[in-house]
């Protein structure tokens, strides 16, 4: 099936390895499926970017890694191995024990992220103490180094404020710092720099590039945003409607895509744009998750689709540690023309 | 803080005086107690002589000063009926009716908060939707008919528990209660639950609203996704953020109940404020209203400084003293 993208090296296992994965959300009105047949792998220190329009799962995918999934949700398929050990089995309670403790999750929003009742000191000892024994003081301590860690001044007096007297961005360097305090190997940063203003986010973006690499940590960095991943990440996987339609090492994925939907997405980006030339966009808009259509859920809006692309698209290797899903991946002679 | 109370403590001051206004003109224009208070066939020498001794002669605005002056002193005029001051009056019936609210509060906290729970988070289950269904009755069902159907089942049918009056009392400090004996505790069940009833509905609905407000909340989800217990997440992260509302609603019904125990007391003949308040309109006896009145607004005004207070030590967000509030 799904080939793994090899940028790690040989002998190492991965930290993370998802194979098939498939999420639906079964609503009154229908099934969504918000994500299918998901599978990449991630090594030690390693950077994920999942990009993708709004809607496209990449939420959802975090969330499944995670066992988060809930009503009217259910992870249908597929298999989330961490260190080896098969997730997707395991009891609440297994999955509760590994949650926030070798798996943490970022949210997108850090004004709402945080409890509004609770002062930062507490909620750093919540998540301290729902994995192992530790007493206040010393969660305390392990805070402040933490905050310290995040770039955030004064820490021991930030300890003792509420949400609601720090900044957006001082939000979310706290809601980092919670989410790593018990040293995870994966961490699921859900566009955690999207509410943030420009300056802010590319501070944040610094600041998680050196903790990932100092600690080793294996990271998934979701974003609708292209632009961000080009020196940040080191693998990209693109989704489109629920699947990942393009992935492999990120510099080469995004010098000549191989799916039009990657390449779509790359002409949309302003700042690549020539001066004076059309910024581009890809025509019409995403398919509605309850009806996608057959075959390949991008050819309605591809101007390569041809009949051929109403049946599944073969997940085809092009080039080392890549792959597209699609019938007619662009060559690079087809890319020099684009631009 | 300190200035916030005072502030409050003023402002509560501005009511009393604006409502003692209200109630004493309004009272005024009820009728004329001495009509009542005197044989009809007495001549209008008496009548005179009534009216001055109580002096219901004196013009409106005099009688009202006289009224504020004994007021300030701590006398808010003697009953026509009792012939003793209308504020001990008040106060030897204020613990009956305390008792009651008091039971019907806590009895309606500890039923109501944890079946909302339920209801909130297990918003689909089948024991959800019974206890809200049963909430709609509690919620529609009148006060007195609730009474009746109380008296006529555990009273009457079943014989059970008593249902008239207070019971056997005990005195602590020299006042009466009757939640310290068995006997007082079985005549006071049949009237809290008559109490409670709305309000368990009240507060199941509220909690179960708040709590279905709350669990979708990113800080929620992020507890979760931290791997923070299930229980400590309801315990410490949800509860924490519904008390606030509660907190605001428990408040105004203990007043409530305390202010408008009318009907219960006078179904199960409990002696508390409400009963004597019905007796003294009845009976026209202007400073036994006039005072019930000002202590029920006193009453109210001290207890949302207390709620306000509460506001500031749950919700970290709200600055006592701000004027914005
Ligand atoms: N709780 C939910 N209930 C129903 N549908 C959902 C839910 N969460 C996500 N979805 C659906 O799953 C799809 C993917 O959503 P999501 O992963 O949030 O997208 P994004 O890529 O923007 O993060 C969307 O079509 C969305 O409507
Ligand atoms: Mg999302």
């Amino acid at each position: 099936m799904t080939e793994p993208l090899n940028t790690m090296p040989e002998n190492e296992q991965p930290v993370l390895n998802i194979s098939g994965l498939s999420t639906v959300y079964n609503l009154k009105i229908g099934q969504v499926k918000s994500v299918t047949d998901v599978s990449f792998e991630l090594a030690r220190g390693e950077i994920l970017g999942l990009v993708g329009e709004s809607g496209s799962g990449k939420s959802v995918t975090g969330l499944s890694i995670a066992g988060l999934i809930t009503a009217p949700g259910r992870v249908v398929s597929g298999s989330v191995l961490l260190h080896g050990q098969e997730l997707t089995t395991l009891s609440e309670n297994a999955l509760r024990a590994i949650r926030g403790n070798d798996i943490s999750i970022i949210f997108q929003d850090p004004m709402t992220t945080l409890n509004p009742v609770l002062t930062i000191g507490q909620q750093f000892f919540e998540v301290i103490h729902a994995h192992r024994k530790c007493s206040y003081s010393q969660a305390m301590k392990e805070a402040e180094t933490a905050l310290i860690e995040v770039g955030i001044p004064a820490p021991r007096e930030r300890l003792d404020n509420y949400p609601h007297e720090l900044s957006g961005g001082m939000r979310q360097r706290v809601c980092i710092a919670i989410s790593l305090i018990n040293k995870p190997s994966v961490v699921i940063a859900d566009e955690p720099t999207t509410a943030l203003d420009v300056t802010i986010q590319s501070q944040i973006l610094h600041m998680m590039q050196r903790l990932v690499r100092e600690r080793d940590v294996a990271m998934i960095w979701v974003t609708h945003d292209l632009s961000v991943v080009a020196g940040f990440c080191d693998k990209l996987a693109v989704m489109y409607a629920g699947r990942i339609v393009e992935a492999g090492p990120v510099q080469q994925v995004l010098s000549n895509p191989a799916h039009p939907y990657t390449a779509g997405l790359m002409d949309s980006i302003p700042g690549d744009c020539l001066p004076g030339s059309r910024l581009e966009q890809i025509p019409g808009t995403q398919p509605s998750p309850l009806q996608l259509p057959s075959g390949c859920a991008f050819r309605t809006r591809c101007k390569y689709a041809r009949n051929e692309c109403a049946e599944k698209p073969p997940e085809v290797a092009v080039g080392s540690g890549r792959t597209a899903q699609c019938f007619f991946p662009l060559t690079e002679v087809q890319n020099v023309r684009r631009k | 803080m300190i200035a916030f109370i005072i502030q409050r403590l003023l402002q509560g001051a501005g009511v009393v005086l604006a409502m003692s206004v209200i109630v004493f003109v309004g009272v005024f224009a009820i009728g004329d107690p001495v009509e009542l208070l005197i044989n009809p066939d007495a001549d209008q020498l008496t009548r005179d002589a009534v009216a001055h001794s109580l002096g219901l002669d004196q013009p409106l605005w005099r009688q009202y000063l006289i009224f504020l002056w004994s007021a300030v002193h701590g006398q808010l005029g003697t009953s026509f009926v009792f012939n003793i001051p209308a504020i001990e009056l008040i106060l030897q019936r204020l613990p009956a009716t305390l008792e009651l609210a008091l039971g019907a509060t806590l009895l309606a906290i500890t039923i109501g908060i944890p079946l909302g729970l339920i209801a909130g988070l297990f918003d689909n289950s089948w024991f959800s939707r019974v206890i809200m269904a049963g909430s709609i009755f509690g919620f529609s069902l009148p006060t007195f008919w609730v009474g009746l159907i109380l008296i006529l089942t555990f009273g009457v049918w079943l014989g059970w528990l008593p249902v008239f009056g207070r019971g056997e009392t005990v005195a602590v400090f020299g006042i009466e209660w009757s939640f310290l004996t068995l006997d007082g505790l079985a005549h006071l069940a049949l009237p809290v639950l008559n109490l409670a009833l709305f309000k368990v509905a009240l507060f199941i609905r509220l909690t179960r609203a708040s709590v279905r407000e709350i669990v979708p909340q990113d800080f929620v989800r992020f507890a979760r996704a931290m791997g923070i217990h299930p229980s400590r997440v309801l315990t410490r992260h949800i509860l924490k953020n519904i008390m606030i509302p509660i907190v605001t609603v428990i408040g105004i019904e203990f007043g409530s109940v305390v202010a408008f125990a009318v009907v219960t007391e006078s179904i199960f003949n409990w002696p508390g404020m409400g009963k004597l308040i019905i007796e003294s309109i009845n009976q026209l006896d202007r400073p036994v209203i006039v005072a019930y009145l000002m202590v029920i607004v006193v009453m109210f005004v001290f207890i949302n400084l207390v709620v306000d207070l509460l506001y500031a030590v749950l919700d970290p967000r709200v600055r006592l003293g701000s004027t914005s509030r």
